[in-house]
Parts: structure tokens; C-alpha cells; sequence
């Protein structure tokens, strides 16, 4: 029993470390915690990735573009709600304030992946890169939840 | 004096039982969107196509608690992450009411949704469902019916292609196809289950 819950523990944490990653360069102040990505059917070519940014320098961080090994193209999007509608569209970047933290998930903004190379399945461990204005990135591995 | 004081005290009673009873009545006309349930749904039946290319009508599924939600395949958030929800939901369902919930998945993109795009897709979230597509007239005469939304929007800076802007309801239809509850995105799983195991 005890074997079991120090496995589940190590499995746990393993599961935490990959999905959190930390930049290096000018962003080393920003952390990328709970990365997650929408698992999807085989036949289905896209995705949408999720996670927390903080940024714990004194200067506004920005967000500009995001890359992936797994996609042919990964765009920021966000959605909002419009004329009673769900509205999605293409944001040119995502602020993440001095001190502060921007959510990317469900229904606000996401990073799109776009002509998936292969399919994502539950529990997959995908990298993603963020690329922020000032000129460093970050890469993060993202665990595929879903069905 | 006694009389008055317990007259007063069962007048005080009576005043407030009405009180409830109309607060009672007007919060199960409320949904968790604030639509008004009454212009929903006037006639209880439509026609589309199933994914296995059969005729579909509504009305041969009475007796049946229905979940009906328009969108398309290709919607790339509010679609995967609402059927992801629905999978909880029926997860949260016992044997008999998880067999008697449908979910009806109303494609908004005929044009890409093929029959068989539908149904791998909606396999895939491990649910009770059947997608259903139609021409466009078809699709637009039940999206009216139901007073939901969508709109082509053509994404030319986005590799996406085009998109769609639609409603992200989830209708709840009861076994005599009249539409008694909205659910809304930010519904909890558990809630929305305890709601269906009410009909």
C-alpha cells in the first residue's frame, strides 16, 4: 500500500515538473504552470492549449507568438462573448502584467494549434514555445487532458 | 385581543406562503442563461439527418431526456470543451438515466461535417450521441426553432480558415420534447446531473 501512494506521489510530481517550465534569458522571471492541452479525436487537425503565466518582474511581459513541434501553426486566439454569440479571433499578443498573472483557458484566451502532425491523446506530454516580445522564450511541456 | 393577535399571526402565515410559492414558481421558469423558456421551441419536433444518413424527427424519440447543442467539429474550444464536460456528466448519471439521455450535436458546418466526421467525432467523447446535419435551410429552420445563433466568419489571417461564432447553449428537452431547462457554459457538471435526474 505504502508502495503504491510513494508511486502515486513520484507520478504526481513527475506530472507537475514537466508541466512547469521556467524561462531563461530576459523572461526569467516568468513561470508557466499548469499547461494543458484539449485532447481531441484522431480525425480532428486542431487543439487549444491552456496555462498560467506569471510574471514576477517589475515589467509588463508580452506574450507575441507561440510555436510547437506537434503543429504546423500555433496562433494566439481569444474568445469572448459578442451579440449573444461566442466570438473567437486572432490576438496579436497577450499582456501579463508586472506582479501579476494572465489564465489562458476555456472560453478566454488560448494558444491554437493548427495541422496537428499526429494525434493528441490523454496523457501525452507535448512541448510548446512561447515567444514573448523582448525576445526570449520559453518552452513548456503540456499534458494532454481530455477522453 | 387573542383572537386579533392570531388572526394577525396566521394572516402573517398566509402572506408569507404566497410570497414563497410565487418566488417558487418564478425561479423555475429561470434558467442558468436567463432566457426565457417560453419563446423557445414552439412547435417540439424537427427533422435533420443522423450521421448513419437515416431521417431524424425529435418527436420519435419521446420519452427520452434530450441534450441538444449546436456547433461543428472543427470548433476548436467551446465544442470539445462542452462535450468533455457532457462526458462527466453522464459519468455522474445512473445506468438508467444515463440510457434514456441523448445528446443531439446540431453541426452548424454541413460543408466540412460529414456524416462520418460526426460520428468519430462525437465517439470520441464516450457519450450517448448522435450528430445530425442537414443543408444549410435544414440546419438554419432548427437553429430559428431554438433561438440560437451562428455566423461564418472568414479568418483570412488565421491558418484556420474560417470559423464560426454560435451560441453555446445546451438545451434540456424533456420526454415530451418541451425544452425545460438552458444550460450555460459555466454550469457545474454535478449540477446540471442533478438537474436532469430531476425529469
Amino acid at each position: 500500500m505504502k508502495t503504491k501512494n510513494l508511486c502515486c506521489f513520484i507520478f504526481i510530481f513527475f506530472v507537475s515538473f514537466l508541466s512547469y517550465a521556467r524561462a531563461d534569458g530576459l523572461s526569467k522571471d516568468i513561470f508557466i504552470s499548469n499547461a494543458w492541452v484539449q485532447a481531441m479525436p484522431s480525425s480532428q487537425k486542431i487543439s487549444a492549449a491552456y496555462m498560467v503565466i506569471t510574471n514576477n518582474s517589475p515589467k509588463e511581459a508580452i506574450l507575441v507568438s507561440a510555436s510547437s513541434d506537434i503543429a504546423a501553426t500555433a496562433e494566439i486566439h481569444q474568445m469572448s462573448e459578442m451579440n449573444g454569440m461566442m466570438n473567437m479571433a486572432m490576438a496579436a499578443n497577450v499582456h501579463v502584467p508586472a506582479q501579476g498573472k494572465v489564465t489562458l483557458q476555456p472560453g478566454g484566451f488560448h494558444i491554437m494549434l493548427i495541422n496537428l502532425k499526429k494525434p493528441l491523446n490523454k496523457g501525452d506530454i507535448i512541448p510548446i514555445t512561447l515567444h514573448f516580445q523582448d525576445g526570449s522564450n520559453i518552452t513548456v511541456n503540456a499534458d494532454v487532458r481530455g477522453q | 385581543m387573542l383572537m386579533f393577535v392570531a388572526n394577525k399571526i396566521i394572516f402573517l402565515i398566509v402572506l408569507l406562503g404566497v410570497c414563497f410559492s410565487w418566488v417558487g414558481c418564478e425561479s423555475q421558469e429561470k434558467t442558468s442563461t436567463g432566457m426565457d423558456l417560453g419563446v423557445i421551441n414552439p412547435q417540439r419536433d424537427f427533422t435533420l439527418h443522423d450521421q448513419d444518413g437515416k431521417i431524424f424527427h425529435l418527436k420519435d424519440h419521446r420519452g427520452e431526456v434530450i441534450l441538444l447543442f449546436f456547433g461543428y467539429t472543427s470548433c476548436p474550444d467551446v465544442c470539445p470543451t462542452t462535450l468533455s464536460k457532457l462526458a462527466r456528466v453522464y459519468s455522474l448519471l445512473g445506468m438508467g438515466t444515463r440510457q434514456k439521455l441523448l445528446t443531439l450535436f446540431v453541426t452548424i458546418d454541413p460543408q466540412r461535417d460529414t456524416p462520418q466526421k460526426l460520428k468519430e467525432y462525437l465517439q470520441y467523447f464516450n457519450i450517448n450521441a448522435v450528430g445530425l446535419s442537414g443543408t444549410k435551410q435544414e440546419i438554419d429552420k432548427v437553429v430559428d426553432a431554438y433561438k440560437a445563433m451562428y455566423e461564418k466568419v472568414d479568418t483570412n489571417s488565421s491558418a484556420l480558415g474560417y470559423m464560426f461564432d454560435h451560441t453555446d447553449y445546451l438545451y434540456l428537452i424533456d420526454k415530451e420534447g418541451k425544452t425545460s431547462y438552458l444550460f450555460h457554459p459555466e454550469d457545474k457538471a454535478q449540477d446540471m446531473a442533478q438537474i436532469i435526474k430531476g425529469l
